[in-house]
Protein backbone atom coordinates (compact mmCIF):
# COMPACT_ATOMS: atom_id res chain seq x y z
CA UNK A 1 0.00 0.00 0.00
CA UNK A 2 1.43 2.97 -1.01
CA UNK A 3 0.98 6.62 -0.25
CA UNK A 4 0.16 7.90 -3.75
CA UNK A 5 -2.59 5.46 -3.85
CA UNK A 6 -4.91 7.18 -1.41
CA UNK A 7 -6.65 9.68 -3.16
CA UNK A 8 -8.31 7.17 -5.59
CA UNK A 9 -9.38 5.11 -2.80
CA UNK A 10 -12.62 6.09 -2.37
CA UNK A 11 -13.24 6.07 -5.89
CA UNK A 12 -12.17 2.64 -5.95
CA UNK A 13 -14.60 1.26 -3.47
CA UNK A 14 -17.83 3.35 -5.02
CA UNK A 15 -16.68 1.90 -8.57
CA UNK A 16 -16.56 -1.52 -7.36
CA UNK A 17 -20.00 -1.04 -5.55
CA UNK A 18 -21.82 0.83 -8.97
CA UNK A 19 -20.28 -2.08 -10.60
CA UNK A 20 -21.85 -4.48 -7.72
CA UNK A 21 -24.77 -2.93 -8.04
CA UNK A 22 -25.19 -3.29 -12.24
CA UNK A 23 -24.66 -6.82 -12.27
CA UNK A 24 -27.27 -7.44 -9.53
CA UNK A 25 -29.93 -4.99 -11.48
CA UNK A 26 -28.97 -6.65 -14.32
CA UNK A 27 -30.08 -10.00 -13.49
CA UNK A 28 -32.93 -9.07 -11.59
CA UNK A 29 -34.71 -6.70 -13.65
CA UNK A 30 -33.55 -7.56 -17.15
CA UNK A 31 -34.75 -10.42 -19.18
CA UNK A 32 -32.28 -12.38 -21.29
CA UNK A 33 -29.57 -13.69 -17.89
CA UNK A 34 -27.85 -15.91 -19.47
CA UNK A 35 -25.17 -18.78 -18.44
CA UNK A 36 -22.35 -16.91 -20.24
CA UNK A 37 -23.75 -13.93 -17.42
CA UNK A 38 -23.57 -15.97 -14.64
CA UNK A 39 -19.67 -16.94 -15.14
CA UNK A 40 -18.80 -13.53 -15.46
CA UNK A 41 -20.34 -12.19 -12.56
CA UNK A 42 -18.73 -15.66 -10.86
CA UNK A 43 -15.30 -14.83 -11.80
CA UNK A 44 -15.89 -11.07 -11.12
CA UNK A 45 -16.70 -12.05 -7.81
CA UNK A 46 -13.92 -14.55 -7.45
CA UNK A 47 -11.74 -12.05 -8.08
CA UNK A 48 -11.32 -9.93 -5.28
CA UNK A 49 -13.34 -9.89 -1.44
CA UNK A 50 -14.18 -6.08 -2.26
CA UNK A 51 -16.20 -7.27 -4.93
CA UNK A 52 -17.84 -10.33 -3.47
CA UNK A 53 -18.56 -8.32 -0.24
CA UNK A 54 -19.90 -5.29 -2.37
CA UNK A 55 -22.16 -7.65 -4.01
CA UNK A 56 -23.55 -10.05 -1.10
CA UNK A 57 -24.33 -6.10 0.44
CA UNK A 58 -26.39 -5.45 -2.30
CA UNK A 59 -27.75 -8.38 -2.80
CA UNK A 60 -28.68 -8.88 0.74
CA UNK A 61 -31.00 -4.98 -0.08
CA UNK A 62 -32.04 -6.48 -3.37
CA UNK A 63 -33.90 -9.73 -1.03
CA UNK A 64 -35.10 -7.67 1.23
CA UNK A 65 -36.18 -5.14 -1.43
CA UNK A 66 -38.27 -8.03 -2.26
CA UNK A 67 -40.50 -8.30 0.25
CA UNK A 68 -42.20 -4.68 -1.32
CA UNK A 69 -44.37 -6.67 -3.98
CA UNK A 70 -46.58 -7.60 -0.52
CA UNK A 71 -47.70 -4.04 -1.40
CA UNK A 72 -48.39 -4.99 -4.82
CA UNK A 73 -52.26 -3.70 -5.67
CA UNK A 74 -52.25 -1.57 -2.89
CA UNK A 75 -52.31 3.05 -3.16
CA UNK A 76 -48.88 2.66 -2.93
CA UNK A 77 -48.15 4.25 -6.72
CA UNK A 78 -50.11 7.87 -5.54
CA UNK A 79 -47.22 9.37 -4.16
CA UNK A 80 -44.82 8.68 -7.11
CA UNK A 81 -47.74 9.70 -9.19
CA UNK A 82 -48.00 13.28 -8.05
CA UNK A 83 -44.25 13.79 -8.07
CA UNK A 84 -44.08 13.29 -11.96
CA UNK A 85 -46.18 13.41 -15.14
CA UNK A 86 -49.11 10.93 -15.06
CA UNK A 87 -49.02 7.41 -17.18
CA UNK A 88 -51.14 6.11 -20.17
CA UNK A 89 -53.67 3.55 -18.21
CA UNK A 90 -53.85 0.23 -19.30
CA UNK A 91 -51.50 -2.87 -19.23
CA UNK A 92 -48.37 -2.92 -20.70
CA UNK A 93 -47.39 -6.26 -20.96
CA UNK A 94 -45.20 -6.93 -23.38
CA UNK A 95 -45.52 -9.66 -25.46
CA UNK A 96 -43.27 -12.16 -24.06
CA UNK A 97 -43.32 -15.67 -22.91
CA UNK A 98 -42.54 -15.56 -19.02
CA UNK A 99 -40.63 -13.28 -16.76
CA UNK A 100 -39.29 -13.83 -13.40
CA UNK A 101 -39.85 -11.18 -11.19
CA UNK A 102 -38.33 -11.63 -8.13
CA UNK A 103 -34.61 -13.41 -7.57
CA UNK A 104 -32.30 -14.53 -4.87
CA UNK A 105 -32.35 -15.13 -1.40
CA UNK A 106 -29.86 -14.68 1.24
CA UNK A 107 -28.27 -17.89 0.83
CA UNK A 108 -28.80 -19.94 -2.38
CA UNK A 109 -28.75 -18.22 -5.90
CA UNK A 110 -31.64 -18.48 -8.21
CA UNK A 111 -31.30 -21.18 -11.00
CA UNK A 112 -31.47 -20.34 -14.01
CA UNK A 113 -31.62 -22.38 -17.21
CA UNK A 114 -31.96 -22.43 -20.98
CA UNK A 115 -35.63 -23.45 -21.74
CA UNK A 116 -35.26 -28.10 -21.55
CA UNK A 117 -36.14 -30.05 -23.63
CA UNK A 118 -40.05 -30.66 -22.26
CA UNK A 119 -42.78 -27.79 -23.17
CA UNK A 120 -42.16 -24.82 -20.66
CA UNK A 121 -39.52 -22.74 -18.27
CA UNK A 122 -38.23 -23.83 -15.92
CA UNK A 123 -37.78 -22.22 -12.34
CA UNK A 124 -36.20 -22.86 -9.03
CA UNK A 125 -35.33 -21.19 -5.83
CA UNK A 126 -32.24 -22.85 -3.50
CA UNK A 127 -32.44 -23.47 0.05
CA UNK A 128 -33.48 -20.08 1.62
CA UNK A 129 -34.51 -18.84 -1.52
CA UNK A 130 -38.24 -17.23 -2.37
CA UNK A 131 -38.97 -15.64 -5.69
CA UNK A 132 -42.42 -14.88 -7.78
CA UNK A 133 -42.58 -15.72 -11.35
CA UNK A 134 -45.00 -13.41 -13.04
CA UNK A 135 -46.92 -15.36 -16.13
CA UNK A 136 -47.85 -13.43 -18.94
CA UNK A 137 -51.85 -14.67 -18.80
CA UNK A 138 -51.62 -12.03 -15.48
CA UNK A 139 -51.39 -14.71 -12.63
CA UNK A 140 -48.42 -15.34 -10.47
CA UNK A 141 -46.51 -17.88 -8.46
CA UNK A 142 -44.58 -17.42 -5.51
CA UNK A 143 -41.81 -20.09 -4.99
CA UNK A 144 -40.68 -20.77 -1.33
CA UNK A 145 -37.36 -22.31 -0.51
CA UNK A 146 -35.98 -25.30 -2.41
CA UNK A 147 -38.39 -25.50 -4.75
CA UNK A 148 -38.85 -26.55 -8.47
CA UNK A 149 -41.62 -25.83 -11.42
CA UNK A 150 -41.90 -25.87 -14.79
CA UNK A 151 -44.07 -23.10 -16.22
CA UNK A 152 -45.63 -23.66 -19.92
CA UNK A 153 -48.41 -20.14 -20.10
CA UNK A 154 -49.15 -19.58 -23.62
CA UNK A 155 -51.92 -18.75 -25.45
CA UNK A 156 -55.06 -21.96 -25.16
CA UNK A 157 -52.79 -23.50 -22.83
CA UNK A 158 -51.98 -22.76 -18.90
CA UNK A 159 -50.07 -25.59 -17.49
CA UNK A 160 -47.41 -25.81 -14.47
CA UNK A 161 -45.56 -29.04 -13.24
CA UNK A 162 -43.77 -29.25 -9.55
CA UNK A 163 -41.27 -30.64 -9.53
CA UNK A 164 -40.44 -30.27 -5.51
CA UNK A 165 -40.99 -27.73 -2.61
CA UNK A 166 -44.20 -25.16 -2.30
CA UNK A 167 -45.74 -22.88 -4.33
CA UNK A 168 -48.70 -20.06 -3.91
CA UNK A 169 -50.86 -19.76 -7.23
CA UNK A 170 -52.77 -16.34 -7.48
CA UNK A 171 -54.26 -17.78 -11.12
CA UNK A 172 -56.34 -14.77 -13.20
CA UNK A 173 -59.42 -17.01 -14.06
CA UNK A 174 -59.88 -17.59 -17.86
CA UNK A 175 -63.09 -20.03 -18.52
CA UNK A 176 -62.00 -21.10 -22.04
CA UNK A 177 -58.44 -21.61 -20.02
CA UNK A 178 -58.30 -23.75 -17.24
CA UNK A 179 -54.96 -23.60 -15.19
CA UNK A 180 -53.73 -27.08 -14.56
CA UNK A 181 -51.57 -27.59 -11.61
CA UNK A 182 -49.26 -31.39 -11.84
CA UNK A 183 -47.66 -32.48 -9.01
CA UNK A 184 -46.51 -35.72 -7.51
CA UNK A 185 -49.10 -37.93 -10.05
CA UNK A 186 -52.03 -35.48 -8.83
CA UNK A 187 -53.41 -32.78 -11.11
CA UNK A 188 -55.04 -29.31 -9.36
CA UNK A 189 -57.40 -27.77 -12.11
CA UNK A 190 -58.95 -24.44 -11.13
CA UNK A 191 -60.74 -22.00 -12.76
CA UNK A 192 -59.89 -18.47 -11.15
CA UNK A 193 -58.14 -18.99 -7.42
CA UNK A 194 -55.83 -18.57 -4.94
CA UNK A 195 -53.71 -21.49 -3.29
CA UNK A 196 -51.35 -23.22 -2.19
CA UNK A 197 -49.37 -26.35 -2.81
CA UNK A 198 -46.46 -28.10 -0.87
CA UNK A 199 -44.62 -31.15 -2.33
CA UNK A 200 -43.16 -33.41 0.36
CA UNK A 201 -41.96 -37.08 -0.17
CA UNK A 202 -44.93 -39.10 -0.69
CA UNK A 203 -47.43 -36.34 -0.15
CA UNK A 204 -49.04 -33.25 -1.44
CA UNK A 205 -51.14 -30.65 0.08
CA UNK A 206 -53.31 -28.03 -1.33
CA UNK A 207 -54.51 -25.15 0.80
CA UNK A 208 -57.62 -23.37 -1.14
CA UNK A 209 -57.77 -19.63 -0.21
CA UNK A 210 -60.41 -18.65 -2.60
CA UNK A 211 -62.35 -19.86 -5.76
CA UNK A 212 -63.09 -22.88 -6.22
CA UNK A 213 -60.19 -25.71 -7.41
CA UNK A 214 -60.61 -29.73 -8.11
CA UNK A 215 -58.05 -32.15 -7.28
CA UNK A 216 -57.26 -35.52 -8.94
CA UNK A 217 -55.16 -38.44 -8.94
CA UNK A 218 -54.02 -39.32 -12.56
CA UNK A 219 -51.18 -41.90 -11.58
CA UNK A 220 -51.86 -44.43 -13.92
CA UNK A 221 -52.93 -47.69 -11.95
CA UNK A 222 -54.30 -45.92 -8.90
CA UNK A 223 -57.76 -45.28 -7.23
CA UNK A 224 -58.94 -42.27 -8.96
CA UNK A 225 -59.91 -40.49 -6.07
CA UNK A 226 -60.85 -36.77 -6.49
CA UNK A 227 -62.18 -33.97 -4.30
CA UNK A 228 -63.34 -29.96 -5.17
CA UNK A 229 -62.34 -27.61 -2.84
CA UNK A 230 -64.03 -24.22 -1.90
CA UNK A 231 -61.91 -22.06 0.48
CA UNK A 232 -60.36 -22.59 3.54
CA UNK A 233 -60.10 -26.26 2.16
CA UNK A 234 -56.76 -28.57 3.09
CA UNK A 235 -56.92 -31.53 0.96
CA UNK A 236 -54.12 -34.18 1.87
CA UNK A 237 -53.30 -36.43 -1.06
CA UNK A 238 -50.87 -39.17 -0.83
CA UNK A 239 -50.89 -42.13 -3.53
CA UNK A 240 -53.51 -44.21 -2.28
CA UNK A 241 -55.69 -41.53 -0.06
CA UNK A 242 -57.42 -37.62 -0.21
CA UNK A 243 -58.46 -36.15 2.57
CA UNK A 244 -59.80 -32.47 2.69
CA UNK A 245 -60.69 -30.64 6.12
CA UNK A 246 -61.48 -26.98 6.77
CA UNK A 247 -59.05 -24.52 8.58
CA UNK A 248 -60.25 -21.51 9.89
CA UNK A 249 -58.88 -18.42 8.11
CA UNK A 250 -56.17 -17.23 10.64
CA UNK A 251 -54.49 -20.61 11.37
CA UNK A 252 -54.54 -20.73 6.86
CA UNK A 253 -52.43 -16.87 7.16
CA UNK A 254 -49.56 -18.65 9.50
CA UNK A 255 -49.63 -21.67 7.38
CA UNK A 256 -48.98 -19.05 4.40
CA UNK A 257 -47.01 -16.27 6.37
CA UNK A 258 -43.81 -18.15 4.20
CA UNK A 259 -44.49 -15.73 1.39
CA UNK A 260 -43.82 -13.03 3.72
CA UNK A 261 -40.87 -13.93 4.96
CA UNK A 262 -41.99 -15.12 8.12
CA UNK A 263 -42.54 -18.45 10.09
CA UNK A 264 -45.65 -18.04 12.38
CA UNK A 265 -45.47 -21.33 15.33
CA UNK A 266 -48.63 -21.66 17.56
CA UNK A 267 -48.12 -24.61 20.19
CA UNK A 268 -45.94 -26.31 17.53
CA UNK A 269 -43.48 -28.61 19.10
CA UNK A 270 -39.99 -27.81 18.78
CA UNK A 271 -39.44 -30.84 17.31
CA UNK A 272 -41.38 -29.59 14.68
CA UNK A 273 -40.55 -26.53 14.56
CA UNK A 274 -36.96 -27.88 13.85
CA UNK A 275 -38.02 -29.80 10.69
CA UNK A 276 -39.82 -26.69 9.20
CA UNK A 277 -36.75 -24.05 10.11
CA UNK A 278 -34.52 -26.62 8.29
CA UNK A 279 -36.19 -26.09 5.11
CA UNK A 280 -34.92 -23.03 4.72
CA UNK A 281 -31.34 -22.98 5.99
CA UNK A 282 -28.36 -25.34 5.02
CA UNK A 283 -27.31 -24.60 8.67
CA UNK A 284 -29.67 -27.49 10.19
CA UNK A 285 -31.40 -27.29 13.55
CA UNK A 286 -31.19 -31.04 15.52
CA UNK A 287 -33.27 -31.49 18.64
CA UNK A 288 -31.51 -33.70 21.01
CA UNK A 289 -33.99 -35.91 22.93
CA UNK A 290 -37.71 -37.05 22.68
CA UNK A 291 -38.56 -35.04 25.13
CA UNK A 292 -37.12 -31.78 24.63
CA UNK A 293 -39.01 -32.41 21.07
CA UNK A 294 -42.43 -32.92 22.45
CA UNK A 295 -41.73 -29.20 23.90
CA UNK A 296 -44.26 -26.58 22.34
CA UNK A 297 -43.10 -23.11 21.46
CA UNK A 298 -45.23 -20.14 20.07
CA UNK A 299 -42.68 -18.04 17.80
CA UNK A 300 -42.70 -16.19 15.08
CA UNK A 301 -39.16 -16.73 12.80
CA UNK A 302 -38.17 -14.48 9.72
CA UNK A 303 -37.13 -17.25 6.96
CA UNK A 304 -33.84 -15.49 6.50
CA UNK A 305 -32.71 -15.77 9.86
CA UNK A 306 -33.04 -19.16 11.48
CA UNK A 307 -31.11 -18.48 13.72
CA UNK A 308 -32.99 -15.87 15.64
CA UNK A 309 -35.14 -19.14 17.05
CA UNK A 310 -31.92 -20.32 18.14
CA UNK A 311 -31.32 -17.28 20.16
CA UNK A 312 -34.56 -17.30 21.42
CA UNK A 313 -34.48 -21.00 22.53
CA UNK A 314 -31.40 -20.00 24.48
CA UNK A 315 -32.26 -16.96 25.54
CA UNK A 316 -36.33 -17.41 26.52
CA UNK A 317 -36.81 -20.98 26.66
CA UNK A 318 -33.73 -21.40 28.50
CA UNK A 319 -32.69 -24.53 26.45
CA UNK A 320 -28.66 -25.40 25.65
CA UNK A 321 -27.74 -24.23 22.13
CA UNK A 322 -24.71 -25.75 20.78
CA UNK A 323 -23.03 -24.82 17.45
CA UNK A 324 -20.88 -27.32 15.58
CA UNK A 325 -20.33 -25.05 12.27
CA UNK A 326 -23.32 -26.70 10.10
CA UNK A 327 -25.47 -28.05 12.81
CA UNK A 328 -26.70 -26.32 15.73
CA UNK A 329 -28.13 -28.90 19.00
CA UNK A 330 -30.69 -27.97 20.82
CA UNK A 331 -30.83 -29.51 23.73
CA UNK A 332 -32.38 -29.22 27.84
CA UNK B 1 -15.64 -22.28 4.41
CA UNK B 2 -17.29 -22.40 1.45
CA UNK B 3 -17.97 -18.99 -0.78
CA UNK B 4 -21.59 -19.51 0.10
CA UNK B 5 -21.00 -20.25 3.76
CA UNK B 6 -18.90 -16.74 3.91
CA UNK B 7 -21.60 -14.93 2.04
CA UNK B 8 -24.51 -16.58 4.86
CA UNK B 9 -22.36 -15.45 7.42
CA UNK B 10 -21.83 -11.96 6.39
CA UNK B 11 -25.55 -11.21 5.55
CA UNK B 12 -26.44 -12.58 8.59
CA UNK B 13 -23.81 -11.31 11.44
CA UNK B 14 -22.00 -8.95 9.88
CA UNK B 15 -23.97 -6.65 7.82
CA UNK B 16 -26.53 -6.24 11.01
CA UNK B 17 -23.48 -4.59 12.41
CA UNK B 18 -23.03 -1.30 9.96
CA UNK B 19 -24.84 1.19 12.01
CA UNK B 20 -22.22 0.47 14.80
CA UNK B 21 -19.15 -0.07 12.47
CA UNK B 22 -19.96 3.23 10.53
CA UNK B 23 -20.15 4.76 13.78
CA UNK B 24 -16.97 3.68 14.73
CA UNK B 25 -15.01 4.97 11.40
CA UNK B 26 -16.79 8.33 11.73
CA UNK B 27 -15.56 8.45 14.99
CA UNK B 28 -12.17 7.47 14.59
CA UNK B 29 -11.77 8.73 10.72
CA UNK B 30 -10.75 12.32 10.28
CA UNK B 31 -12.01 12.25 6.15
CA UNK B 32 -15.46 11.16 6.50
CA UNK B 33 -15.47 10.38 2.32
CA UNK B 34 -13.20 7.84 2.74
CA UNK B 35 -15.86 6.02 5.33
CA UNK B 36 -17.16 3.56 2.34
CA UNK B 37 -13.88 2.92 0.97
CA UNK B 38 -12.63 1.88 4.74
CA UNK B 39 -16.00 -0.01 5.33
CA UNK B 40 -15.70 -2.07 2.25
CA UNK B 41 -12.63 -3.36 3.43
CA UNK B 42 -13.23 -4.05 6.78
CA UNK B 43 -15.62 -6.47 5.26
CA UNK B 44 -13.18 -7.78 2.36
CA UNK B 45 -10.48 -8.17 5.33
CA UNK B 46 -13.09 -9.93 8.07
CA UNK B 47 -14.39 -12.73 4.88
CA UNK B 48 -10.82 -13.07 4.11
CA UNK B 49 -10.59 -14.05 7.91
CA UNK B 50 -13.73 -15.86 7.93
CA UNK B 51 -12.74 -18.54 4.92
CA UNK B 52 -10.82 -20.24 7.35
CA UNK B 53 -12.26 -19.47 10.68
CA UNK B 54 -15.51 -17.79 11.77
CA UNK B 55 -15.09 -15.34 14.66
CA UNK B 56 -16.39 -16.57 18.23
CA UNK B 57 -17.56 -12.77 18.84
CA UNK B 58 -18.50 -11.10 15.31
CA UNK B 59 -18.86 -7.69 16.87
CA UNK B 60 -15.34 -7.62 18.62
CA UNK B 61 -14.00 -9.15 15.52
CA UNK B 62 -15.09 -6.68 13.54
CA UNK B 63 -14.13 -3.62 15.22
CA UNK B 64 -10.86 -4.68 16.25
CA UNK B 65 -10.54 -5.38 12.04
CA UNK B 66 -11.73 -1.93 11.62
CA UNK B 67 -8.67 -0.64 14.17
CA UNK B 68 -6.40 -3.03 12.28
CA UNK B 69 -7.15 -0.97 8.99
CA UNK B 70 -7.57 2.43 10.61
CA UNK B 71 -3.72 1.79 12.14
CA UNK B 72 -2.40 0.46 8.73
CA UNK B 73 -3.81 3.61 6.68
CA UNK B 74 -2.47 6.25 9.65
CA UNK B 75 1.08 4.24 9.24
CA UNK B 76 0.74 4.57 5.16
CA UNK B 77 -0.37 7.70 5.73
CA UNK B 78 2.40 8.81 8.12
CA UNK B 79 -0.52 11.57 8.64
CA UNK B 80 -0.40 11.81 12.64
CA UNK B 81 2.57 10.02 15.41
CA UNK B 82 1.63 6.62 15.01
CA UNK B 83 1.72 6.03 18.67
CA UNK B 84 -0.65 8.61 19.62
CA UNK B 85 -3.50 7.42 16.92
CA UNK B 86 -3.16 4.33 18.01
CA UNK B 87 -3.81 4.72 21.77
CA UNK B 88 -6.91 6.70 20.90
CA UNK B 89 -7.90 3.79 19.14
CA UNK B 90 -7.36 1.24 21.45
CA UNK B 91 -9.58 3.20 23.65
CA UNK B 92 -12.65 3.64 21.46
CA UNK B 93 -12.54 0.06 20.82
CA UNK B 94 -12.68 -0.89 24.63
CA UNK B 95 -16.51 1.08 24.48
CA UNK B 96 -18.72 -1.15 24.52
CA UNK B 97 -21.52 -0.75 22.02
CA UNK B 98 -24.56 -3.17 22.43
CA UNK B 99 -24.91 -5.87 19.21
CA UNK B 100 -28.39 -5.73 17.43
CA UNK B 101 -30.52 -8.12 17.97
CA UNK B 102 -32.76 -8.89 15.23
CA UNK B 103 -35.48 -11.16 16.49
CA UNK B 104 -39.04 -10.25 15.32
CA UNK B 105 -37.88 -7.84 12.79
CA UNK B 106 -39.85 -9.07 10.25
CA UNK B 107 -43.11 -7.62 11.80
CA UNK B 108 -42.11 -4.27 10.99
CA UNK B 109 -39.99 -4.65 7.89
CA UNK B 110 -42.23 -4.11 4.73
CA UNK B 111 -42.93 -0.07 6.89
CA UNK B 112 -39.58 0.12 7.21
CA UNK B 113 -39.09 -0.80 3.55
CA UNK B 114 -41.82 1.94 2.80
CA UNK B 115 -40.36 4.58 4.62
CA UNK B 116 -36.83 3.78 3.05
CA UNK B 117 -38.55 3.74 -0.40
CA UNK B 118 -39.71 7.08 0.20
CA UNK B 119 -36.32 8.80 0.85
CA UNK B 120 -34.94 8.30 -2.28
CA UNK B 121 -35.17 10.86 -5.34
CA UNK B 122 -38.68 10.48 -6.85
CA UNK B 123 -37.61 8.85 -10.40
CA UNK B 124 -35.87 6.55 -8.65
CA UNK B 125 -37.91 5.96 -6.38
CA UNK B 126 -40.54 5.37 -8.90
CA UNK B 127 -38.82 3.10 -11.01
CA UNK B 128 -38.07 1.24 -7.58
CA UNK B 129 -41.75 1.24 -7.00
CA UNK B 130 -42.01 -0.04 -10.67
CA UNK B 131 -39.83 -2.71 -10.00
CA UNK B 132 -40.91 -3.92 -6.48
CA UNK B 133 -44.42 -3.13 -6.63
CA UNK B 134 -46.05 -3.50 -9.64
CA UNK B 135 -43.43 -6.37 -10.64
CA UNK B 136 -42.22 -5.12 -14.21
CA UNK B 137 -39.02 -5.51 -15.87
CA UNK B 138 -36.71 -3.55 -16.76
CA UNK B 139 -37.83 -2.47 -20.22
CA UNK B 140 -41.49 -2.48 -19.13
CA UNK B 141 -40.33 0.45 -16.81
CA UNK B 142 -38.85 2.34 -19.64
CA UNK B 143 -41.75 2.00 -21.43
CA UNK B 144 -44.04 3.16 -18.67
CA UNK B 145 -41.58 6.23 -17.86
CA UNK B 146 -40.75 6.71 -20.95
CA UNK B 147 -37.34 6.87 -20.42
CA UNK B 148 -34.72 5.05 -22.27
CA UNK B 149 -33.70 1.19 -20.84
CA UNK B 150 -29.95 3.07 -20.15
CA UNK B 151 -32.02 5.91 -17.72
CA UNK B 152 -33.70 2.67 -15.92
CA UNK B 153 -30.52 1.01 -15.56
CA UNK B 154 -29.36 4.11 -13.65
CA UNK B 155 -32.45 4.59 -11.52
CA UNK B 156 -32.35 1.11 -10.57
CA UNK B 157 -28.50 1.02 -9.80
CA UNK B 158 -28.67 4.14 -7.48
CA UNK B 159 -31.77 2.86 -6.39
CA UNK B 160 -30.66 -0.42 -5.21
CA UNK B 161 -27.16 1.13 -3.69
CA UNK B 162 -29.54 4.24 -2.12
CA UNK B 163 -31.55 1.24 -0.17
CA UNK B 164 -28.61 -0.27 1.16
CA UNK B 165 -27.20 2.77 2.53
CA UNK B 166 -30.77 3.25 4.03
CA UNK B 167 -31.65 0.01 5.13
CA UNK B 168 -28.33 -1.60 6.58
CA UNK B 169 -27.39 2.22 7.94
CA UNK B 170 -29.97 2.46 9.84
CA UNK B 171 -29.71 1.46 13.74
CA UNK B 172 -31.79 -2.08 14.40
CA UNK B 173 -35.46 -0.89 15.43
CA UNK B 174 -36.38 -3.75 17.85
CA UNK B 175 -34.87 -5.30 20.75
CA UNK B 176 -32.40 -2.69 20.91
CA UNK B 177 -30.13 -2.97 24.26
CA UNK B 178 -31.73 -3.73 27.45
CA UNK B 179 -30.00 -2.10 30.03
Amino acid sequence: MSDNALPNRKDDATAIEERAADWLQRRRYWKGWSEADQKALDAWLAESMNHAVAFWRLEATLDRAERLSALHGEQFQRRADKSSKRYPGGALRLAVAVGVVAVAAAIGYPMWRPAPQPAGQFYATGIGGRATVQLTDGSSIELNTNTAIRADVRAGRRYVSIEKGEAFFDIVHNAKSPFVVDVDGHRITDLGTKFAVRDEPGRVEVTLLEGRASIASVRPGTQGHSAILTPGDVAVATADSLSVEQRLKPTLAKELSWRHGLLVFDGAKLSDVAEELNRYSSEKIVVAGDETGKLTIDASVPTDDVRAFTRVAREVFGLHVQDRGNEIVISR
Amino acid sequence: MSARDVAAWFVREVLPLEPVLTQYLHRNWHNSSEIVDLRQEVYARVCLAAQKQFPDETQRFVLATARNLLIDRLRSARAIPFERATDALMLDLASDIPGPDRIAIARDELRRLQVALDQLPPRCREAMVFAHIEGLTGHEIAQRMNISPQTVSAHLNNGLRLLANILHGEEPAEGKAKP
